[in-house]
């Protein structure tokens, strides 16, 4: 890590400066000896100032620590620990100063964030944090941190630079997923396929481990923790469950760009968010994900919390493109042809655009039957998009749009299937 | 509770109120001192903590404008001193206006910069030794006012962005209640501060840490203070006194009613050297240090008094000449004295005197008519005066009863010309006097006749200052209240005849005019008499109530006798005799106390140290500078033999080290040698080792010595490995503080999944879900993976804990 002190002159301390040097003049010119006396009382304090100051930043050692990624509108805590190395000199009236940038394709904005420790004992250390709201999601750098110490009187700041990044991701938003959803899941789940799906008890992620139980299968056992511990112990696996779902999340823009275009890569983004993280909290069945855009992104398996994680990770930083293709993967018509896998399109295109592109997609691609039919696709430019999703849980706005939805649904056909 | 910026409130107040009482230590007016001090503590009470009353920033500027356009009005009228009294109260003024205004940052600096600008003036006009001590109070107040300020700066950033960042939220929560709720999706980060710890805590870790560095600056600025070289004379200040406040008047007017005031004012400090000897010395008796002579009594503006002559053209043939040099004589004191700044050219001394050190730029001149020195002109700048004369009067350290008479219209020896003796022969008319200086001529008469010989001048002389000073009927006072007068009589007369109290001026008058009308010729000295001796400084410090009248009598050829002109205490034309005709039981006449009490003594320490002030700091010059400092305190560092006697001195005063030297260097020896050891195991030492070995917490002495001790007594080391299993610790206890107990078999995702159960639909749900999932994988991966938890990773796991610690109080605890 590098540092750099700084030294300046605060705004105070060139006020005191001048009056210091009126009464050097006017005791050296007249010869004035109280003046003198004067002069060194005063010059004093800028000497303890600069000296003070230097010696408490140039032995502060400092460390950050902060989450890998946060959902944004989340709030962030931001843990500092200060050290002072010095055994014999406290440090006073440090101030940290974080930079906080988002790093997006347009230029990025930084934002400051200064904490105050108002003092940290010799050899010891603090630890103090930071609370901030990002709502908006992406990569964020934070650092490098300013350290400035200006005590005891003001005059003088030393600045010291500390190189220490770190990096946050920051997922989209959690909203609230609406009843045309639950309706969806809730569908899936209450036994409406046919048939289940076995699996076996290898099947699934393992996730834990535990003590041996008897009827435990031997090849289960976890021989190296055992003998660390001394006694058996056995893995456990998580377990599949029948429900299948596949979300297609086709992040598109236009080649001009309006505020509502990149509301709904917003809006989009947020739902997939949302979706998987409901869909993983139970942990049952399989997800698969797909996120088409400037960086496309397919990830199938068990709902899991890695799963979840990966693909939050993903969606923290996926951008639209006006090349994006909803199917750029494709549907596995191993996967995807059986029943009761939930198919769920969700677009930024106008819905009418969406209809065309979906019409006119060759089914050599798609070689189970009724696969559009049972594709369920919403675009998030249609009104009806909020009996989905809402990113708020304002009942005002949930009641135009619904007021809307019921509006142009007398006047459209229905497209969710 | 303490508030950092009530005390700041406080801190100011104190320094514009200390500040203005270092002005008016100058000048001896208090009204300012007293006007900060009520404005300050009305600012503090109505303005800062009730905010009855707030002057606004435009009514302040207002104000601030007529304060300082007032003064304008006539500065360039007045001397260059007055200009600066003018700017200093100018200055006290405006801060008084900014105390009614709201504090702030800023104003809170300002008030600072125009007390510091206000005392810079103070401290050029004047500064004594009260001066001096209340600067050190001011500078400790400035200190700890410059850290609060500091500190309230700091504050006031964090509040003030803790205020933007509250709006900012609330911008973002409209944003989502509104109408395109979706726009909160891109919109820009914003942040707030937590302010993380109370500053309360440290303020009295703040205010020592004022007190050290006052005295280390302190301690610098002295080291400062006597390296810079000075360049001849130094500007010591301007207050001037008028001689009418010192008590000493080249004018008397008798008569006057209420109570006479004395003051302790200081106006010179007087030192006595016997030739060849530069070790001061006390007088036997009593010090009279003449100023200047009064001889003619008469009635001005229906007042009766006197005045120095009438004789105009006297005056006028007699010429001023410088006093004699000392050539090679040696029976002489060397007197020097130290003179407050006066507008007055008047010296003070005892005569004979002959000069030792002329200076240039204050030629003394005297005048042989009425035997005063005085300087040519007005003093050219307002210093404090220093010269150095030879007394030819005091022998045996005794100041002799008379001095020679030089006669000054003859070069010859000559006796008193009968137009002198005229002029110091006048009485008033009958007229003037109302017909009753009759009655001072028969008292006179009675009085001369009851000596041994009515025709002895001396004896005669002698027996009526006697009689004055032992007729208890006679009585000193300066109170005048109680004293009834007949105003139908000359002043002197009623005091003689009817109510006999009085001071010094009237006892010396009476004498004078009981003298004339005798036809002796007398007249009156005014001067300084008994002051005390300062035994620490080793100088007489004359103050304004020491201002005294007595009486020289004109005693011709024919009145003295050889011894005396052998001794010096005559000459050939006559001599000059002192009579002090105050009554002997006055307070007056109780002089050199031979046994001084603890406040006399205390007294004298001052007295030597206001000296010290005077001489070092103040009047420090470029002569001073290097006689006392650099050639003094040099040489003696500089010499060998210096140290090795004040090392002989100090070890001869240790017993042991008297009585065995050998066993006095064993101890020393062992003492360092346990000083050494007690280092080596001292915790903060061990402290730093194990910070360099990174060990998470240092030994203590005991660990060190005997770990298996060290366990009993309950210090144990903790290890990197139980430090990080203990974060999982703390998860449990914080879960079972909620309710939620971990069964024996459970494993911790069992256990987390129980909880999660348990929680049922409660909306904190999922996130509290969110952090236990962080906690358990990482508890596994330091539990069972062979690497130590990345700092990424336990910073994860400190979030979520501080996550789940937050939650935990929201949600009910498990039945």
């Amino acid at each position: 890590m590098g540092r750099s002190q700084r030294v300046s002159v605060t705004r105070e301390g060139w006020y005191y400066l001048f009056i210091l040097a009126f009464i050097v003049g006017g005791a050296v010119m007249r010869q004035i000896n109280p003046l003198f006396a004067l002069a060194g009382l005063m010059i004093a304090p800028i000497l303890f100032n600069w000296r003070f100051s230097m010696a408490s930043l140039r032995h502060i050692d400092f460390s950050r620590r902060l989450p890998h990624r946060i959902a944004a509108g989340e709030p962030l805590v931001v843990d500092l620990e200060l050290t002072n190395e010095l055994a014999r000199l406290d440090a006073w009236q440090v101030c940290i100063t974080d930079d906080v940038r988002w790093q997006g394709t347009t230029r990025s904005r930084s934002h400051e964030v200064e904490v105050l420790v108002p003092g940290i004992a010799a050899g010891g250390h603090v630890r103090t944090s930071y609370r901030c709201q990002l709502y908006r999601r992406g990569r964020y750098h934070i650092g490098p941190t300013q350290v400035r110490c200006s005590y005891p009187f003001g005059l003088i700041s030393i600045r010291s630079k500390k190189q220490i990044t770190s990096h946050l991701l920051v997922s989209p938003r959690m909203g609230f997923l609406q009843r045309n959803w639950r309706r969806l899941i809730h569908k899936q789940r209450s036994g409406d396929q046919s048939s289940r799906q076995r699996k076996g008890s290898t099947d699934g992620d393992f996730y834990s481990l535990r003590q041996y139980r008897n009827g435990d299968s031997r090849r289960w056992i976890h021989w190296r923790t055992s003998a660390k511990l001394g006694e058996l112990m056995v893995q456990q696996f998580d377990e599949s469950t029948d429900q299948h779902v596949a979300i297609f999340v086709d992040l598109w823009e236009p080649e001009e760009l309006t505020a509502a275009d990149l509301d709904a890569v917003e809006l989009a983004a947020s739902f997939a968010a949302t979706a998987a993280v409901d869909l993983c909290r139970g942990n049952s069945g399989k997800l698969t994900f797909s996120v088409s855009g400037e960086t496309p992104f397919f990830h199938t398996g068990a709902a899991s919390k890695p799963l979840l994680n990966t693909l939050l990770d993903h969606l923290a930083t996926a951008r639209s493109s006006s090349r994006s293709h909803p199917f750029k993967h494709g549907f596995q018509a191993a996967n995807f042809g059986m029943q009761g896998t939930t198919l769920l399109l969700v677009s930024t295109r106008p819905p009418e655009i969406l209809e065309t592109i979906l019409r006119s997609e060759s089914t050599s691609t798609v070689p189970g039957p009724n696969i559009p039919d049972r594709l369920h696709r919403i675009s998030v430019l249609d009104p009806e998009f909020a009996h989905w999703f809402s990113i708020s849980n304002n009942p005002m706005v949930t009641q135009s749009l619904e007021d809307k939805g019921s509006a142009n649904a007398q006047k459209k056909p229905a497209t969710v299937g | 509770m303490i508030n950092i910026e009530r005390v700041l409130q406080w801190n100011i107040a104190l320094i514009v109120v200390v500040g203005a009482l270092l002005l008016s230590l100058g000048n001896g007016q208090y009204f300012l001192p007293i006007l900060a001090g009520g404005s300050a503590l009305f600012s503090l009470i109505f303005v800062d903590k009730l905010g009855w009353f707030v002057l606004n920033r435009f009514a302040a500027n207002i104000l601030a404008l007529i304060v300082a356009v007032i003064p304008l009005l006539n500065f360039f009228d007045n001397d260059n001193q007055a200009q600066l009294v003018s700017i200093a109260r100018l200055l006290i003024h405006l801060q008084i206006v900014l105390l009614l205004e709201k504090k702030t940052s800023r104003i809170y600096w300002q008030l600072f910069i125009l007390s510091v600008l206000q005392v810079v003036v103070a401290a050029a006009l004047r500064l004594d030794l009260h001066g001096g001590l209340l600067f050190a109070v001011y500078i400790l107040l400035d200190f700890s006012g410059m850290i609060l300020m500091l500190m309230q700066r700091d504050r006031e950033r964090v509040l003030q962005a803790n205020v933007l960042s509250a709006h900012a939220q609330k911008d973002a929560q409209a944003m989502l209640l509104g109408n395109s709720p979706a726009r909160i999706l891109r919109a820009a980060p914003l942040a707030s501060f937590k302010r993380t710890h109370s500053a309360r805590q440290y303020l009295a870790f703040y205010l020592k840490q004022a007190l050290i560095f006052t005295l280390m600056a302190i301690a610098f600025a002295t080291f400062l203070f006597y390296s810079v070289q000075r360049t001849g004379d130094t500007w010591q200040g301007g207050q001037v006194q008028d001689f009418s406040m010192v008590g000493f008047t080249d004018s008397i007017r008798l008569g006057e009613e209420g109570v006479i005031s004395e003051s302790s004012r200081p106006v010179m400090r007087v030192r006595l050297f016997e030739y060849g000897s530069d070790q001061p010395f006390e007088m036997e008796g009593p010090l009279f240090l003449r100023g200047t002579t009064l001889h003619s009594y008469t009635r001005e503006n229906g007042v009766m008094g006197w005045k120095p002559t009438r004789r105009r053209l006297t005056m006028s043939l007699v010429r001023s000449r410088e006093l004699n040099n000392i050539d090679d004589r040696t029976d002489y004191v060397k007197q020097e004295i130290s003179l407050e700044p006066t507008k007055r050219p008047f010296l003070f001394t005892q005569f004979p005197a002959l000069a030792i050190n002329l200076r240039d730029r204050n030629r003394f001149e005297f005048d042989p008519y009425r035997n005063s020195l005085q300087l040519e002109e007005e003093p050219k700048t307002r210093d404090e005066l220093r010269y150095d004369l030879a007394v030819m009067n005091i022998r045996e350290r005794m100041q002799s009863k008379s001095y020679p008479y030089e006669n000054p219209f003859s070069s010859r020896q000559e006796p008193m010309l009968s137009q002198q003796e005229s002029e110091l022969l006048g009485l008033p008319s009958e007229r003037t006097s109302r017909g009753t200086l009759q009655y001072i001529r028969t008292l006179a008469e009675e009085w001369a006749a009851a000596t041994n010989d009515p025709d002895d001048r001396r004896l005669v002389s002698l027996g009526l200052e006697r009689r004055f000073q032992e007729d208890t009927r006679f009585r000193y006072t300066l109170d005048f209240r109680d004293v009834k007068r007949d105003l139908t009589l000359d002043p002197v007369v009623d005091f003689l005849k009817n109510h006999r109290q009085g001071h010094c001026e009237y006892f010396s008058s009476a004498l004078v005019m009981m003298l004339r009308s005798l036809g002796i010729p007398a007249r009156l000295v005014v001067g300084y008499y008994g002051p005390e001796y300062n035994d620490i400084g080793k100088f007489y410090q004359v103050e304004m109530r020491h201002a005294h009248v007595w009486v020289e009598a004109y005693m011709r050829p024919q009145d003295i006798t050889q011894e005396m002109i052998d001794k010096g205490d005559a000459s050939p034309s006559g001599a000059w005799l002192r009579l002090n005709p105050m009554p002997l039981n006055s307070e007056i006449s109780q002089i050199n106390d031979n046994n001084p009490s603890v406040a006399t003594r205390a007294n004298d320490a001052l007295g030597f140290a206001q000296m010290l002030w005077d001489d070092f700091v103040v009047g420090l010059n470029a002569e001073r500078q290097q006689k006392a400092l650099f050639q003094g305190s040099m040489d003696k560092i500089l010499e060998g033999t210096y140290w090795q006697t004040a090392f002989n001195a100090t070890a001869s005063k240790i017993p042991l080290v008297k009585n065995d030297p050998q066993l006095a260097v064993q101890v020393v020896l062992f003492v360092l040698a346990i000083a050494m050891v007690g280092y080596y195991f001292s915790p903060r030492r061990q402290k730093k080792t194990s910070t360099r070995r990174n060990r998470s917490t240092p030994r203590t002495w005991l660990q060190r010595i005997s770990p298996r001790l060290a366990r009993l007594f309950g210090q144990t080391e903790v290890s990197e490995e139980t430090i990080v299993i203990e974060f999982y610790r703390r998860v449990e206890n914080l879960l079972q503080q909620s309710g939620y107990q971990r069964e024996k078999p459970q494993t911790t995702r069992e256990f987390f999944a129980s909880v999660s159960q348990a929680l049922g639909n409660h909306p904190e749900k999922p996130e509290i879900n969110r952090c236990l999932d962080v906690i358990a994988n990482r508890f596994y991966a330091a539990r069972f993976s062979d690497h130590e938890l990345s700092d990424r990773e336990k910073s994860d796991v400190m979030s979520a804990i501080a996550g789940l610690e937050n939650l935990l109080t929201i949600v009910p605890p498990a039945r």
